[in-house]
């Protein structure tokens, strides 16, 4: 099984909706789960103890969780010293503790079978310093330094930990970018053109396969950066 | 990392005894008090979690 959070919209979505429709198992979390075309449960990877409870749940159904994908995220285009801090609060809470939490209790499922893939997700904000984006790309550049030490933690377990980092993806996370703004930062990517969700549904599949497993604590550009 | 196998292996014991045990709390950071100074420390807070809970 593999376990994706943000599952009800944006990358998480496609991602749940591309594995699904490969016959993979897939467990979506997500805060709204209503409308879930795929086995789902409720969650805000914010809360720990929300995280926990999906953690105790799959143990005690006796889940075999051999991937976990870190898509919930949220993003909040504002110059710095204009951004409310309860903002701020959200977004590292949501994008960087959202992270940590899944990964401390999801990763104990996948360490007892000694093998799996964790997949985090970082932004091209990161590598090109964006501005407009600094609280938004301090989260993520925690999740890029989370994924690191934690990859080195996870491979004595035979568990792989790598951070996929997208330029523009046409998603609802862009909503309120303008078709120049996004442009400008396309023109910075080494391959200068936009991607969609296929292209990062592409490279999580790639990551499941055992193909994949010389990497790891690697930070994936699309696009590159 | 042997250790992080074997307190995975308690918390199924545990489950198997029909309790949970939480080997990540706050308390597991202090140096004077973690249960992680020795074997016996963890023993202890083993069981303490168990008849605490049982």
């Amino acid at each position: 099984m593999i376990v994706i959070t943000g599952s009800s919209r944006g990358l998480g979505l496609a991602i749940c909706e591309r594995l699904h429709s490969l016959g993979v198992d897939v467990f979506g979390l997500s805060r709204d789960v209503s409308n879930s075309a795929f086995p789902s449960m409720s969650c805000d990877v914010s809360s720990y103890e929300e995280v926990k409870k999906v953690a105790l749940t799959l143990k005690k159904e006796g889940k075999k969780v051999s991937g976990l994908v870190n898509a919930a995220g949220i993003a909040s285009m504002n110059l710095a010293v204009t951004t409310p801090p309860t903002v701020s609060q959200k977004i590292i809470e949501t994008n960087l503790l959202g992270t940590i939490f899944c990964c401390q209790l999801i990763a104990p499922l996948m360490m007892r079978n000694k093998c799996g893939s964790i997949m985090n997700f970082s932004t091209i904000a990161v590598s090109l310093g964006l501005k407009g984006e600094s609280v938004y790309a301090a989260s993520k550049a925690g999740v890029e330094g989370f994924t690191r030490s934690f990859a080195r933690e996870m491979a004595d377990f035979n568990i792989n930990v790598n951070c996929i980092a997208p330029g523009p993806i046409d998603t609802s996370l862009l909503k309120g970018i303008t078709t120049n703004q996004i442009n400008k930062i396309v023109s910075q990517q080494i391959i200068p053109k936009q991607f969609s969700p296929d292209a990062i549904c592409d490279l999580v599949e790639l990551l499941l396969d055992a193909r994949s497993n010389s990497l790891s604590g690697q930070v994936l550009h699309v696009g590159g950066a | 990392m042997t250790l992080v196998g074997l307190c995975l292996k308690l918390e199924d014991f545990a489950g198997d005894k029909g309790f949970e045990f939480d080997w990540t709390s706050a308390q597991a950071m202090s140096m004077s008090r973690s249960m992680f100074r020795n074997a016996g420390s963890l023993a202890s807070e083993f069981k303490d979690q168990m008849d605490a809970k049982l």
